[in-house]
């Protein structure tokens, strides 16, 4: 396989974490302008620990994942009571802030004769975790779709459940099922707090991926692109936002004579399927068809 | 049962209800009638948790259920069923069911709830894996009503269960309310057809421009006059 190949589907692999985190927001019924935040705070706290405090990189990861899941349950406690535009617009503010807390934090230490850590805006360089172990930039995508794999399956597992029927009810109507007895912001401070876990994890392979995190990078448009993929692949499965990663990153960003056009054709697209199909491609009804069309020729 | 005392809603600076006084007694079905913009839904929102009255009490059982939000409410026992035959069309007609169930059931009890129910609406029995999207209106009524009953309430709120439905269909979700009484559970009925929400209550009540205007034992009121011009649409003219 050769090394652009390989660096185009660690990307799609990497940014399908935080698609799949928009979407879990989309099925709850919220939509989310903030999972950059959750994806930034995942990349600082993995790359603290195992750049910093000399983790090995799964600790590291899931403890990045974990610190994303929490500060999602602290933005969710009083931001879930507003609802709609609102929260929207409520993550968007917190996300921002963030960005801008990243831009001044610094923390460093020194190892072997040099400084490492975060440094305000000038990023958090040295994330070296993957050359110092030898780990070869196949392997490393192979780590990528590993995980990937596995919260997919959580994924899956979560549709089959109660709790994702619960969490699709809210999605379509938070009125009537509060209604049902269920307490509802409850359920979406736990969606929040598995959406903030699964973009964290993403974050996290980011740094050890670039080895280098600037503030800049998790600006409003990786929120909003992550919220589109949801939109454009369909919200009747999770395979729907990893479709829509794939169309942007693995053909409009990396074939060359399309890549200038980029944002045009993706703003088209998401305009288009919004008009023609509002819950994506892959949408409910759709999927229902699929399902019924394998369940015959099973 | 449930009693209102002096309930007032607002909306804004506008005031839905003015101090809206009435009693359920277990057992009982109460109709609770008048015409659109009267404050039927306002009151049955107030008592579900969903609006927040802005002055006078609602007691359960003798407890106050000031300041519970609406799945609180569910818990001690009140379900309302909403109007406009709402239910989850995306999830089958068992998910509709058994979540319904699961609020208010442990796993065990669940199971035995939903087979109580099903014996209630064998259509819906027959169609279990179905979304509810393919619902026709009187199925969903159905199915929004077995939803509401899944959950074993002591007091059940039905607002507007015959609206828009076809004659038929109508009168076969009347049959089934009226199946309800001795079976444990007492109802507090919405309807714009008078007639037929009378005919199967026991008391009942008028609301006009947010107050009580008219209440009583409801064969009682199938005769009042006044009622009787303003609902049942026969006009006594007096010639001079």
């Amino acid at each position: 396989m050769d090394d652009h190949l390989i660096g185009i589907l660690s990307n799609i692999g990497m940014i399908s974490f935080i698609a799949l985190s928009a979407y879990l927001l989309l099925i709850v019924g919220e939509i989310s302008f903030g999972q950059q935040a959750f994806f930034a705070i995942g990349a600082y706290a993995a790359g603290i620990a195992t750049a910093m405090w000399g983790w090995d990189f799964w600790p590291g990861l899931v403890w990045g994942a974990g610190i994303a899941a929490l500060a999602a349950v602290l933005v969710g406690i009083p931001t879930l009571r507003i609802r709609g535009l609102y929260f929207s617009i409520a993550t968007l503010a917190f996300a921002e802030m963030v960005r801008l807390v990243f831009e001044v934090f610094e923390y460093r230490v020194e190892i072997d004769g040099e400084m490492v850590g975060p440094d305000g805006s000038d990023g958090f360089r040295d994330i070296r975790y993957i050359f110092e172990n030898d780990i070869t930039a196949f392997e490393y995508m192979a780590m990528i779709y590993l995980l990937l794999a596995a919260v997919l399956a959580g994924f899956f597992l979560l549709e089959r459940s109660r709790l994702g029927s619960i969490f699709r009810m809210i999605g379509q109507d938070h009125i009537l099922a509060e209604m049902q007895g269920l307490n509802v912001t409850l359920y979406k401070i736990l969606a929040l707090c598995l959406a903030g876990f699964v973009a964290g994890i993403g974050g996290a392979l980011y740094a050890h991926l670039t080895t280098f995190v600037e503030p800049k990078i998790f600006n409003v448009m990786l929120g909003v692109h992550s919220l589109a993929y949801g939109l454009i692949g369909g919200l009747g499965t999770a395979f729907g936002p990893l479709i829509g990663v794939a169309i942007d990153i693995g053909f409009l960003e990396s074939v060359q004579f399309i890549s200038g056009y980029r944002m045009i054709a993706f703003g088209g697209l998401v305009a288009v399927l919004l008009i023609v199909r509002p819950r994506g491609l892959l949408d409910e009804a759709a999927v229902n068809r699929i399902r019924l069309l394998l369940r015959r020729h099973a | 049962m449930l009693e209102l005392r002096d309930l007032r809603v607002d909306y804004g600076r506008i005031r839905a209800l003015q101090g809206v006084s009435l009693e359920v007694r277990e057992g009982e079905i109460v109709a609770l009638i008048g015409a659109n913009g009267a404050g039927k839904s306002s009151t049955m929102n107030a008592v579900s948790g969903i609006v927040r009255p802005s002055g006078g009490a609602i007691r359960f059982e003798g407890e106050s259920l000031a300041g519970l939000s609406a799945h609180a409410v569910v818990r001690r026992g009140i379900v309302q069923v909403p109007e406009g035959r709402l239910i989850f069309a995306g999830l089958t007609i068992e998910e509709n069911l058994r979540l319904a169930a699961a609020a208010c059931h442990d796993r065990r009890n669940e199971a035995a709830a939903l087979d109580r129910v099903l014996a209630l609406f064998p259509m819906l029995a027959d169609r279990l894996k179905d979304r509810g999207s393919g619902l026709s209106g009187g199925q969903a009524q159905m199915l929004a009503l077995a939803r509401g009953l899944v959950a074993a309430p002591r007091l059940l709120l039905l607002d507007e269960p015959s609206l828009g439905l076809a004659p038929v269909a109508a009168i076969e979700v009347f049959d089934l309310i009226s199946k309800l009484r001795g079976g444990g559970v007492t109802v507090l009925l919405v309807e714009q057809n008078v007639r037929r929400a009378l005919a199967i209550a026991d008391r009942g009540y008028v609301l006009e421009s947010g107050r009580i205007t008219l209440e009583g034992e409801a064969k009682e009121l199938l005769g009042h006059e006044r009622l009787v011009r303003s609902y049942l649409g026969i006009h006594k003219r007096e010639v001079a």
